[in-house]
């Protein structure tokens, strides 16, 4: 089997455009919750969200749904110095997302002419035609867990020789329909989003894009790539509980983590970093600690974890992609963020979140997991190792 | 290691009351409350099961799954969000969290692994016309690396009333070639050999997925893949479950490259089936070798630019 290098990172959230304001948001521990913009949210209990302050528009042109625009910059920032790497039958797409160019389905629905940018998988067409990928071109949809599922799927095709290269990712943006569907399920926090805090009451919506180039070691080293982590384990699994509640115990969660540990040839006792999905729901941040807990046992008490949903809002498909990301920064740095919103930790979720200010760890960690848990009872785990 | 993946069951959604297995896990009440899609892929999925030989067992299997493929998903359901949030703007009810709930494309796993206790692999492929037979390429490499020991793969797509709109307004570019909207669903069951009382109907040997908009690039690639995989061109029985948009896959050209024998689909006859079609070729080329045993392929073409081939033989070859 062969290794999986990651030698791009593309990010787009709420701190703006690129890898860089997106860290640098992180470490200075801010929050870019504003005041809803993109539509009116006074029908709605919650009034914030965290939107892109700035999306660019597409260089070519052809491209005006929003959600696929952010999906370009930050495929545009993954490939950077590795344009033209792409081009030919060994590469691939894979891109996750929970509704794609909803925005496009919903004016058409409005009155506007139908175009493509409804289609799921449109955007996975346009980036193989620009990039010229000839091989697998793929568009996975698992709800929260979507991102990550993407770049399970390309990984797989690597390790297993099907490829040699692939971006991989995801993306949505916010829209009142994600956003009138949450407040529904009064789902959404009215004030600050605290992920794992005691006081937590509720998620708050972003969008934004993640995306990651995987090249195998050899076309990596071929190019002179220098890898910025190796994606060495990924897992999906299903809670098989409940068709959307999660399972309490976080079972589904510790399945999909024990696999890509397994996948990875990794202890549990080789990690030392988990980027978490903590939505900050009282459902979900208490089963994420419980799942957590059956596979690290009591070492989880002194296991940084982080979430970025604080910070930048839940991302929805994008959300393990932007967070597989910040996984390999801590493994390049050794630096946690600190998670926006956390100040009080919750008996029930015994676990060291990082927060208030920055932290370097004293060694940098072998392995990372990336965690996230969909709607639907779906969960995906990343397991990532320091170059 | 990779491993052998065999089909121990294949499908469909609408066999209707004379089918063989029913499937009996499946909480009828339940059935009746999620969405066309969610609906079709649970009635596929679970007769394939049952049909498999698959118990459920009495906590989540970690070693089962599930991978659904679709091309419209759950977009019935994203319709009716839409919609409410549309006459909320003017007054009316609010939009239904149970509606909503159903507005993400992998509620079919969900709703099969709740049904089944799958707990291992659970993914939704929403990659248009290809999508089922993705499903069952993604599902048998899950079984061909060890990470799963049994998936079932789904191909669905609804024709959902509700749909037709969209539908109607999304053919447009493919003129007067774009056939009816169908929908469908069927699964097949795949998983490696020898777990006790199955009986296997195929084996998966190869399969493939490209991305090429040219159609007659587009099939010569598709020819050149079968070839290298040393499959008996000229003879291969082929499986062509979707209508052919854009000529990649007229039987005429196909038989003049030397790429078919006998030629099947489209399926369903009448109409296209979109995501479930892969699918649906797929039970049809298990039911093809069970009668005359042999390989038989199954090729999609999304004249978008992706295109998927599914290679199957007899189970003993």
């Amino acid at each position: 089997m062969r290794s999986v290098a990651v030698t791009g990172l593309g990010v787009v959230s709420a701190f703006g455009v690129g890898v860089e304001p997106f860290r640098a948001g992180l470490l200075a521990n801010a929050s870019a919750f504003a005041p809803a913009r993109l539509f009116d949210p006074s029908p709605y209990l919650a009034r914030q969200a965290c939107e892109v302050p700035s999306v660019p528009p597409d260089p070519l042109g052809e491209v005006t749904e929003r959600a696929h625009r952010l999906l370009l910059a930050a495929a545009g920032e993954a490939l950077d110095g590795a344009e033209g790497t792409l081009a030919g039958e060994r590469s691939a797409i894979v891109l996750g997302t929970t509704l794609g160019g909803n925005r496009a389905f919903t004016a058409w629905l409005a009155g506007e002419p139908w175009t493509d940018a409804s289609e799921l998988s449109s955007p996975a067409r346009l980036l193989a035609r620009r990039t010229g990928v000839a091989g697998p071109v793929q568009t996975v949809s698992v709800a929260c867990a979507s991102g990550a599922a993407a770049i399970a799927q390309a990984a797989g095709w690597i390790r297993s020789g099907r490829v040699d290269r692939a971006l991989a990712g995801g993306f949505d943006a916010l829209s009142e329909f994600v956003f009138s569907g949450f407040d529904s399920l009064r789902a959404l926090s009215p004030g600050t989003v605290r992920p794992f805090d005691v006081r937590r009451d509720g998620l708050g919506l972003g969008e934004g894009a993640g995306c990651l180039l995987l090249e195998s070691a050899e076309a990596a080293a071929a190019r002179g790539a220098r890898p910025l982590a190796w994606l060495r384990g990924a897992a999906s699994a299903a809670d098989a509980f409940h068709p959307t509640r999660p399972s309490p115990e976080g079972s589904g969660l510790a399945r999909a983590l024990a696999a890509a540990l397994r996948d990875a040839g990794a202890e549990p006792s080789a990690v030392g970093f988990v980027s978490a999905h903590g939505t900050a729901t009282r459902l979900n941040d208490r089963m994420e600690a419980l799942g957590l807990a059956s596979v690290f046992g009591e070492r989880l008490r002194s296991l940084p974890v982080h979430s970025v949903k604080g910070a930048i809002g839940h991302t929805l498909g994008a959300a393990g992609a932007i967070e597989a990301a910040l996984t390999v920064l801590v493994l390049s740095t050794g630096i946690v963020p600190p998670t926006a919103g956390f100040e009080e930790p919750d008996p029930e979720c015994p676990l060291d979140v990082v927060a208030g200010a920055p932290r370097t760890l004293e060694a940098v960690p072998r392995f990372a997991a990336s965690t996230s848990s969909a709607f639907a009872g779906t969960n995906a785990v990343l397991v990532l190792e320091r170059a | 290691m990779t491993r052998r993946v065999v089909v121990t069951a294949a499908a469909r959604a609408d066999e209707g009351p004379g089918a063989s297995a029913d499937p009996s896990p499946v909480d009828l009440a339940r059935l009746r409350r999620v969405d066309h899609y969610a609906r079709t892929a649970l009635l596929a999925g679970a007769r394939a099961l049952a049909r498999a030989g698959v118990s459920r067992p009495a906590s989540p299997d970690a070693d089962a799954g599930v991978v659904v493929g679709s091309a419209w998903g759950c977009r019935g359901s994203i319709l009716s969000h839409a919609r409410s949030l549309l006459r909320g703007a003017e007054g009316a009810d609010p939009p239904s969290p149970a509606v909503f709930a159903q507005t993400v494309h992998n509620s079919a796993c969900g709703e099969l692994a709740v049904a089944w206790n799958l707990g291992g692999v659970s993914e939704a492929i929403l990659s248009g016309p290809t999508a089922g037979l993705e499903a069952i390429l993604s599902a048998s490499d899950r079984v061909r690396a060890g990470s799963a020991a049994l998936v079932v793969a789904v191909g669905v797509d609804g024709a959902d009333p509700a749909l037709l709109p969209a539908w109607e307004a999304a053919r447009r570019r493919f003129g007067a070639r774009a056939p009816t909207f169908a929908g469908g669903g069927a699964a097949l069951v795949l998983e490696r050999p020898g777990r006790p009382g199955a009986a296997p109907l195929a084996a998966v040997a190869d399969g493939t997925l490209l991305f090429e908009p040219d159609p007659v690039r587009a099939r010569e690639r598709l020819a050149a893949w079968l070839r290298a995989a040393g499959h008996p061109l000229g003879t291969l029985p082929l499986v062509l479950p979707s209508p052919d948009l854009d000529g990649c896959l007229d039987p005429g050209p196909l038989r003049r490259a030397g790429l078919a024998g006998e030629i099947l689909g489209p399926e369903p006859p009448d109409g296209d089936a979109f995501g479930a079609a892969g699918a649906l070729g797929a039970v049809r080329a298990v039911e093809r070798i069970g009668r005359g045993g042999g390989a038989c392929a199954v090729l999609v073409r999304d004249p978008e630019g992706p295109a998927a081939a599914l290679v199957l033989t007899a189970a003993g070859g």
